[in-house]
């Protein structure tokens, strides 16, 4: 009991400590550029020669130079003042592979205009570098942008916010504010060229034909096009009639469905590579998974740990690389698990079909 | 208006501006100005094309170092640094300006005209230093703005900054876009010069004027100084009649209105006691220090500020420094243009004749203030018997020109009327003449008397100290200015070196010396034109000039608190009537009735303003069509909408294009998707918004926002928690 009690006695300090501290933190940040440097260190030797000579010139020189600093500090602010940032990320995003994001930045001052804006999007625990420059936003409307960025590595890529900054309008200091806006986008992992084994269910017993509508390539009829149907579908040579269309209905691709199998429990006592290891796992799966889905295979991802995830041609391989992207290794919880590089990543037919192992990835 | 074309405008507005706050001080002769000049309009004529060319790079890199040469060359021949370092920078900035390609130069250019303002404080300070720097101060934040903002273009778009297509943007089709400045945002930026200006002024009126005087920015030259001769010579050439330099300024107080155009001031610089036949030269040349008390100084007595009247002077650096006074001068009072609290004071020396001189470090000339002898007060200066004869001597003459002495003063029996009638004599029978050929005459006062009969005012003034000493009259020559013309937009009379005149002073027994003027009337006034358009332009420059020169370039430590004194003042007595005011209205007198009145109507006025622009804003956002509200409704409802579709798609159940967004919504909830209920919910509302209009409040945003999390954590299929045993 009393330790409970302390323990919200404990949190209601740290949430004052943190309102306060928000508080107190000043809402823009200011920084010299280099160019603002020298223009104070000019000032500031205009000062120190008009209090020295009594020469009047310098003063009047003097005033002016700090006249300046007072209007860049009133314009910068008028720029930077009622700005809305949007981040827009693309659906899918693949590690090695550019993607870009873009940035809307809408002015919702009426009159006044907004330039030399520039956006960096923040994100969390990665270096600042990707920026967008708005050159002028006129009043009431918005400008976008786009950064492109290339992904290193799988995973969340968190997006916390913005750091929007403008030098304007004489490029003496940099004002800049933060704006929390958070977001999220999937890395998918890297996809590599892979060869598939042979298709031996094909090879040998041919096409198992078309056994109901699906999206492969081979049409199987026509019929009257409904809501939720692909607009891509419609076979316009039927579509004569108004406000009726015709749409070719496909084929169900028969192809078997192929197991893959991602081992993703850490062992006890596991090198440092085993990480690295378990990434290039991880790729593989999804290469292989990406290849089998285009060659028209179904796929089920089975892990180590009971996970299961499917895709078939008609869904995408979204399921499996999102799975893929945000797979985790776990550690193990018996002692007398040893790594076993024959159950890191197989590939395995559907178990309809006689049950064997067609290739061994990882070794 | 296209970018680049009115940034490369206000670049060279901007650096035109610098280089002629530097030219217009006259510091670096006519040539090399003139040179500076042209160079600089061609290089603001060289084609942008050419600029870009790999021969101007390669001039861009040499010539800045071959002028660099070129002036440390002239500075080991002896040329002056100050004047070097300022030619090299005129001619750094015309190379800038020839060769600049990018943003990174044209900010050069700016700098250096920049710190050709500021070098101009010390070589110029003028009215054309004045103007330049309005104008600087008109076309800087524009010509600054633009600056950075094609550096942020060139910067930005040339890093591979991308437009919303992905594509890297076009440097070249932004400088040539019409949409960056308009003529509002030239306006805008021509407009800031107004709170530039004024907080300027406020800086400038309330900084200290503390100067410490340890390095003195001036130039010690005498270049700009004004000429003036302490002597007179007969057989000299060139006259000052017609040169319109203003050598002093006076203020002359009681004066009729309208005030006369020109007055005869016969302000008197030195006098002259022997004459060697053909110039007059002065026996004893020591000089002592005047008696003083501060910055007041006795010639007469000690004056009394608050009671004797007085004119006030505003001398030139002149050459030598001689100190201008008018008749009756009993006292002074000598102040330095630029009075630094710790500089050292103006030292004024008494010499022979009653000339007085002033010794200062400071090359602004000074200001003082004359006091005038009262109208019942004697201030004549005796002259003791034993200096009598140096007024009398005279050199070797023709006897005709003593003939014509006694001829005009032996009849007359004073020595005032001897005076008169010779001064009558020269006035009536001689005529003015500047180009009078008797100075280059081996006797030119004989030549002058009965050869030419016309010569300038020296001549006039020459022959009657003589005539008058032949007659035994005590007499001495005087130098000085006669008058001055009046500037009616400045309210003080311009002297200048064309009113520069020679008269004599006669000493008359019992009264002491009086002042005559023999010249005629029309040689004696100056010949610069008093009234016509030009002579209306010229006043109003000069007042324009005396007005910066006194308030800007002479405001000092004096000044700033009579301002703070009146100020302060001023203050108590607003606060006084206010308080006056108050206590009245609460006892309910006087004019209570009016007061109240006022104070209510301000009231009711401030409370109609803030009603009115506060209904104007509600029927601005109101339920009337308002295309901004109505389009940040949708764009924020769509935003959102895109949110759910990302959250969606992390869950496993992306919504397929083809697919409206409430019917996926439904067939989530026919699946019994756990993310169903939170789906319909967020697709419901933004569809009200989006096609509905209804904006979207901040509550119900953070609700909405919340749903979409919750959809976002759900796993895209459900994991079985089916942990492999033995593993």
């Amino acid at each position: 009991m009393v330790d409970r009690r302390a323990t919200t006695a404990e949190s209601k300090v740290r949430v004052l400590i943190t309102r306060l501290s928000r508080r107190l933190r000043p809402p823009r940040k200011l920084r010299f550029t280099r160019e603002g440097k020298y223009y104070v260190l000019i000032t500031f030797g205009v000062g120190v020669a008009a209090v020295n000579t009594g020469n009047n010139l310098l003063y009047l020189v003097l005033g002016m130079l700090l006249a300046l600093i007072m209007v860049s500090g009133v314009m910068s602010e008028m720029s930077l003042r009622n700005l809305r940032v949007a981040r827009r990320l693309p659906s899918r995003a693949q590690a090695g592979r550019a993607h870009l994001v873009e940035i809307e930045v809408f002015n919702q001052k009426k009159r006044f205009p907004s330039y030399a804006i520039e956006v960096e999007d923040l994100r969390a625990g990665q270096p600042t570098d990707k920026r967008c420059f708005f050159l002028k936003i006129s009043p009431n409307s918005a400008q976008v942008a786009a950064y492109r960025r290339k992904p290193s590595r799988r995973g969340l890529d968190r997006h916390t916010g913005f750091r929007v900054a403008t030098r304007f309008p004489f490029g003496l200091f940099e004002k800049s504010l933060l704006y929390d806006r958070a977001g999220e986008l999937v890395i998918y992992p890297q996809i590599d060229r892979v060869r598939l084994p042979y298709d031996h269910v094909v090879a040998n017993q041919g096409s198992r034909g078309p056994v109901g509508r699906g999206a492969g390539d081979e049409i199987i009829g026509v019929r009257p096009m409904r809501e939720g149907d692909d607009p891509r579908d419609i076979y316009w040579r039927k579509s004569t009639l108004p406000d009726q269309f015709a749409l070719k209905e496909r084929a169900r691709e028969a192809r078997p469905e192929i197991t893959i199998t991602l081992d993703d429990i850490r062992p006890r006592g596991a090198s440092a590579s085993w990480n690295g290891d378990f990434e290039r796992r991880v790729r593989e799966a999804a290469s292989y998974a990406v290849a089998l889905l285009r060659r028209g295979n179904g796929v089920k991802l089975v892990t180590s740990t009971g996970h299961k995830v499917t895709a078939n041609p008609s869904v995408g391989a979204d399921p499996v690389l999102k799975f893929l992207a945000l797979v985790e290794p776990t550690d193990a919880t018996d002692p007398t698990v040893e790594p076993d590089a024959s159950r890191r990543t197989t590939l395995e037919s559907e178990p309809t079909l006689p049950h064997r192992r067609i290739a061994r990835v990882m070794t | 208006m296209r970018f680049g074309l009115v940034h490369r405008i206000m670049t060279n507005l901007l650096a035109v501006l610098g280089v002629l706050a530097l030219l217009t001080s006259g510091e670096l002769g006519r040539i090399p100005s003139a040179v500076i000049a042209i160079g600089l309009l061609a290089a603001i004529a060289v084609p942008e094309r050419w600029q870009s060319s790999p021969r101007m790079a390669k001039v861009a890199t040499i010539a800045p170092l071959a002028a660099l040469g070129t002036a440390l060359t002239r500075l080991f021949t002896g040329a002056h640094l100050l004047e070097t370092t300022v030619e090299f920078a005129l001619v750094l900035q015309v190379i800038r300006l020839a060769t600049r390609r990018g943003a990174a130069q044209d900010q050069q250019v700016v700098v250096l005209a920049w710190l050709h303002l500021i070098a101009g404080t010390v070589l110029g300070g003028g009215l054309a230093y004045g103007l330049c720097f309005a104008a600087f101060l008109v076309v800087a934040p524009g010509a600054l703005v633009l600056s950075h903002l094609r550096r942020e273009v060139e910067g930005n778009y040339r890093q591979g900054a991308r437009d919303r297509t992905g594509l890297p943007v076009d440097v070249p089709r932004i400088l040539r876009s019409r949409r960056v400045v308009g003529k509002t945002f030239l306006a805008l930026t021509c407009l800031l010069s107004v709170p530039i200006f004024l907080f300027t002024a406020v800086v400038f009126v309330t900084f200290p004027r503390v100067g410490l005087s340890l390095l003195l920015l001036q130039r010690q030259g005498g270049d700009r100084m004004v000429g003036f001769s302490d002597h007179v010579d007969l057989g000299g050439v060139g006259t000052l009649r017609t040169d319109p330099t203003i050598v002093l300024r006076v203020e002359v107080p009681g004066l009729p209105d309208p005030p006369p155009q020109r007055l005869s001031l016969y302000l008197r610089g030195t006098a002259l006691d022997t004459y060697d036949g053909t110039a007059w030269l002065r026996s004893s040349v020591g000089r002592v220090p005047a008696d003083r008390v501060g910055t007041i100084v006795a010639v007469k007595r000690y004056p009394s500020p608050a009671l004797d009247r007085s004119m006030r002077f505003d001398l030139e650096p002149i050459d030598p420094p001689v100190l201008f006074l008018p008749a009756g001068t009993i006292g002074l009072q000598v102040r330095p243009r630029g009075e630094p609290v710790f500089g050292s004071p103006i030292d004024v020396l008494r010499g022979a004749e009653g000339e007085y001189r002033y010794l200062s470090t400071d090359q602004r000339g000074v200001v003082y203030e004359a006091f005038l002898a009262r109208a019942d007060e004697r201030v004549a200066d005796l002259l003791p018997e034993p200096q009598r004869a140096r007024y009398l001597q005279v050199p070797k003459l023709s006897a005709r020109v003593t003939a014509l002495a006694h001829e005009w003063t032996d009849r007359e029996p004073t020595a005032l009327a001897k005076a008169q009638s010779v001064e009558r004599h020269l006035k009536s029978e001689y005529a003015y003449d500047l180009s009078s050929p008797s100075g280059g005459a081996s006797d030119p006062l004989d030549h002058f008397l009965f050869v030419s009969r016309a010569g300038h005012c020296e001549f006039f003034s020459t022959t009657m100290a003589v005539a008058l000493r032949v007659a035994g009259v005590p007499t001495r020559n005087v130098t000085g200015f006669v008058g001055g013309t009046y500037n009616r937009f400045g309210s003080y009379y311009s002297v200048r070196q064309g009113d520069a005149h020679s008269w004599v002073e006669v000493y008359i027994d019992g009264e002491g010396w009086r002042r005559f003027d023999p010249t005629p009337p029309s040689g004696a006034q100056s010949l610069m034109p008093t009234t016509g358009a030009i002579a209306t332009l010229r006043d109003l420059l000069e007042a324009m000039g005396k007005t910066w020169d006194h308030r800007v370039v002479r405001y000092d430590l004096q000044q700033q608190m009579v301002l703070f004194g009146g100020m302060r003042s001023r203050f108590r007595t607003i606060k006084a009537s206010f308080s006056t005011t108050t206590a009245r209205l609460s006892a309910g007198q006087g004019s209570a009735p009016l007061g109240l009145a006022l104070v209510g109507v301000t009231g009711a006025a401030l409370i109609a303003i803030v009603i009115w622009r506060r209904r104007r804003r509600e029927n601005q956002s109101g339920s009337g069509p308002n295309q901004s509200v109505a389009t940040q409704a949708m764009r924020e409802a769509t935003a959102l909408y895109e949110l759910l579709q990302s959250a969606m798609a992390s869950a496993g159940v992306p919504r397929s294009p083809g697919t409206p967004p409430l019917l996926h919504a439904r067939k989530l909830v026919l699946m019994g998707h756990p993310a169903a209920a939170d789906v319909e919910r967020v697709t419901t509302r933004y569809l009200r918004a989006r096609f509905g209009e209804e904006p979207l409040s901040h509550e119900e945003r953070a609700d909405l926002e919340q749903c979409i999390r919750r959809v976002r954590h759900i796993p895209p299929s459900p994991p079985k928690s089916t942990t492999r045993p033995g593993r």
